[in-house]
């Protein structure tokens, strides 16, 4: 049996190497995104900008991915839509078939790990190299990203040093991140050199030009659209932004938020491929929009919130939940506040509605959000939904499903003292007068906190004595 | 189509209809005199570990030179066509040390064997640039195709100051995006090639770039010079 979220959690807080690495890891972001938005009344603008121009393209997003697709064909850019995961990782298997492609180059992508794409490809008998160093660190490791940014967040250059000695022939203990990093360029050269396929994700695709956009530093994302024949970028409906003009100010917020950067190295705007005369650039570009769920999370108008999200990871940076026990503790593709939003939705309550208890519903998520998503409410809304009583007769949502017994009878006693005075006045004063009866643990509460301690009086006892004792000096 | 086509716009259209568009708010960014483009375009570029050399129209290719030989950077990959290339070229003799030059003018293909392991510096010019960020705006071209600003371990690019604007924003309205159809591939360039995915410590030259050098051209009007 898989560990729960809880199990997981509970082994990540007790791992001091795990814990000093995620530590070190968000003191770094929190510092570098506060470094770049020193101006409170513009980054207020500026989100407020990003929530309405995201929240437009969602109030128009079928007629949107309409025109994505018309000017992607024009382009040149062969549009496919997919359903499922399945069907995503089939559409690419297909292309890659055709051409009889062995090798793949993989630039960071959440959308392709959502999908299981590498797994996928690999059972069919083609290699899909992760080329971001991040990435890499991780595919090396046989492990999934921890952070959706920064991949290999959880180590340390000490163990991405024992693992490169371990793991790639003829190289030696070193280190030195330069020297790591140097490898990893020689190798990865090497495959982008060969490479059949460059696979990439999209950070935004502008409807009116059919243009894909891609953020990056490494450059790798640029190795994989432009050094192999094909490129295929695969990406989530959610992703397309209506104009150009719409581009600046995204841009600004992403880079900023993800890693406090005013831009990145790379911004990279594809829309075509190789055209006539053309002496690079791949032969033929390939969009795949995945729905997986996303459709059903559209449904919803408070729900739908979810899909302003721009990906930049600031929430998981600023959740005192996920600096402490890390990615791999949710045990899903997306970690932290995003993660405990999506990935319910997209895979169920059922299966994921435990790690939406992982928060203290303190907000800081949302209060840095770059397109005002009001994260700790849509984990709320998805918590009681989890617990809810009534179930709809399609439940692929997983209503109702962590629904506890003792947790509802309590809830319902709680509800009829609170409506009815003369019960409640008659609870409180028993609670207070058998206050010593009182049970000294709570289970799970009590194994960090200390037992409750009912006062000897109600507050509503407490307050009629003070009336009477100052009604008593006034008439002195 | 395909029915996931189909399926997936049905679902959003059954539930768009209850979303009104807002509109979306007017955010001015203030335009920089040439000055202060100046100023923050050199800041933010050193910044980012971009190296600045300030030349002029006449002095460049006397500037190229003299990195070439500085730096050892013997063998280059220059444009096909372009009027830089050809002054490179011309003047190319007069180095301290030996160059080659390779231009583009084949198909990756035949020559991609010399891009990723013989070239140890490209030339190109640049398209504009913006100051904020200390951004170059590259479109390659058929002249000047994509991999020359990727593969070198060294890219220099000619920018002249005329083609300096102040945000992105403007850089869309000088381009005439999108009335002026996107160019297959437009990049913005920031810097060379790095990474912090190992410990959050910077690294330069991850795969691309590990240098990138601009020869800045102060070619602006005196008009400008004294807004
Ligand atoms: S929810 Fe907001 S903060 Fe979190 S990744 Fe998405 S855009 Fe960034």
């Amino acid at each position: 049996m898989t560990p729960t979220f809880r199990q997981r959690a509970t082994d990540a807080l007790a791992d001091k190497a795990l814990r000093s690495n995620f530590r070190g890891a968000m003191d770094f972001l929190r510092e570098k995104r506060a470094s770049v938005f020193t101006d409170e009344r513009e980054l207020a603008e500026l989100r407020a900008l990003g929530h309405q121009i995201r929240a437009n393209v969602l109030s128009r997003l079928p007629s949107l991915l309409e025109q994505l697709e018309a000017q992607c064909q024009k382009n040149g850019i062969q549009v496919h839509w997919a359903e499922t995961p399945n069907e995503a990782c089939e559409i690419i298997y297909q292309i890659m078939h055709r051409r009889n492609a062995k090798l793949a180059v993989k630039g960071k992508s959440m959308v392709s790990e959502e999908v299981g794409l590498n797994h996928y490809l690999e059972t069919r008998g083609i290699e899909c190299i992760e080329s971001d160093m991040g990435e890499y660190i991780v595919q090396l490791a046989e492990e999934t990203p921890s952070h959706i940014i920064m991949p290999a967040i959880h180590k340390s250059k000490e163990q991405i040093a024992r693992l490169f000695e371990e793991k790639i022939d003829g190289v030696g203990y070193t280190n030195n991140v330069d020297e790591l990093i140097g490898v990893g360029r020689t190798i990865l050269r090497d495959k982008f050199f060969k490479a059949d396929v460059g696979i990439s994700g999209v950070n935004f695709a502008v409807a009116e030009t059919g243009t894909l956009c891609l953020v990056e530093n490494e450059g790798n994302g640029r190795m994989c659209t432009t050094i192999p024949p094909v490129h295929i970028a695969i990406t989530g409906i959610e992703k397309v932004v209506e104009k150009i003009s719409d581009i600046p100010p995204l841009l600004s917020l992403l880079t900023r938020s993800a890693t406090g950067q005013r831009i990145t190295t790379y911004f990279n705007m594809i829309s075509s491929p190789r055209k006539k005369g053309e002496r690079d650039g791949p032969e033929e570009v390939h969009l795949v929009l995945l729905d997986n769920g996303r459709s059903r999370i559209y449904q919803d108008t408070h729900l739908q919130e979810t899909l302003r999200c721009i990906r930049c990871g600031a929430c998981m940076n600023h959740c005192p939940v996920y600096s402490r026990i890390g990615g791999h503790a949710y045990g899903t593709v997306y970690p932290g506040p995003i993660g405990q939003v999506v990935m319910p939705q997209i895979e169920g309550l059922e299966k994921h509605g435990e790690m939406t208890e992982g928060c203290s519903l303190n907000g800081a998520c949302g209060e840095v959000c770059p397109v005002e998503i009001p994260l700790a409410d849509l984990i709320r809304t998805l918590r009681q939904k989890k617990s809810a009583a009534a179930i709809p007769p399609d439940n692929r949502a997983g209503i109702g499903s962590h629904r506890k017994k003792t947790e509802a009878i309590a809830w319902m006693f709680w509800k009829w003292v609170h409506r009815a005075p003369a019960i409640y006045l008659m609870v409180t004063f028993a609670i207070s007068r058998l206050r010593l009866l009182m049970p000294r643990s709570f289970g799970a509460w009590t194994r960090y906190h200390s037992a409750p301690k009912p006062a000897p009086q109600t507050l509503h006892e407490l307050m009629r004595h003070r009336k009477q004792a100052t009604s008593k000096e006034d008439q002195l | 189509m395909s029915s996931a086509r189909e399926n997936i716009l049905q679902r959003l259209r059954g539930a768009s209809k209850n979303i009104k568009p807002a509109p979306i708010p007017n955010m001015q960014l203030p335009a920089m005199s040439m000055a202060d483009r100046l100023t923050q375009l050199t800041n933010a570029m050193q910044l980012a570990h971009t190296q600045i050399i300030d030349t002029t129209e006449s002095e460049w290719p006397a500037a190229l030179l003299l990195l070439a030989s500085e730096q050892k950077l013997k063998h280059w990959l220059i444009s096909s066509a372009s009027a830089s290339a050809q002054k490179f070229a011309d003047n190319a003799g007069l180095c301290q040390q030996p160059l080659t030059l390779t231009r583009y003018n084949k198909s990756f293909a035949l020559l991609k064997e010399t891009v990723f392991h013989q070239i140890d510096a490209s030339l190109t010019d640049t398209a504009g640039a913006i100051a904020d960020t200390g951004t170059l705006l590259l479109l390659p071209s058929v002249a000047e195709p994509r991999a020359m600003s990727l593969v070198p371990p060294v890219h220099v690019a000619l920018l002249r100051t005329s083609t300096l604007v102040s945000n992105f924003n403007e850089l869309i309205v000088q381009q005439g995006w999108p009335d002026n159809a996107m160019p297959t591939n437009a990049l913005l360039i920031s810097g060379p090639s790095k990474t912090a995915d190992i410990q959050q410590t910077l690294a330069y030259g991850a795969h691309g770039p590990k240098a990138l050098i601009v020869l800045l051209i102060h070619d602006h009007k005196e008009l400008d010079r004294n807004h």
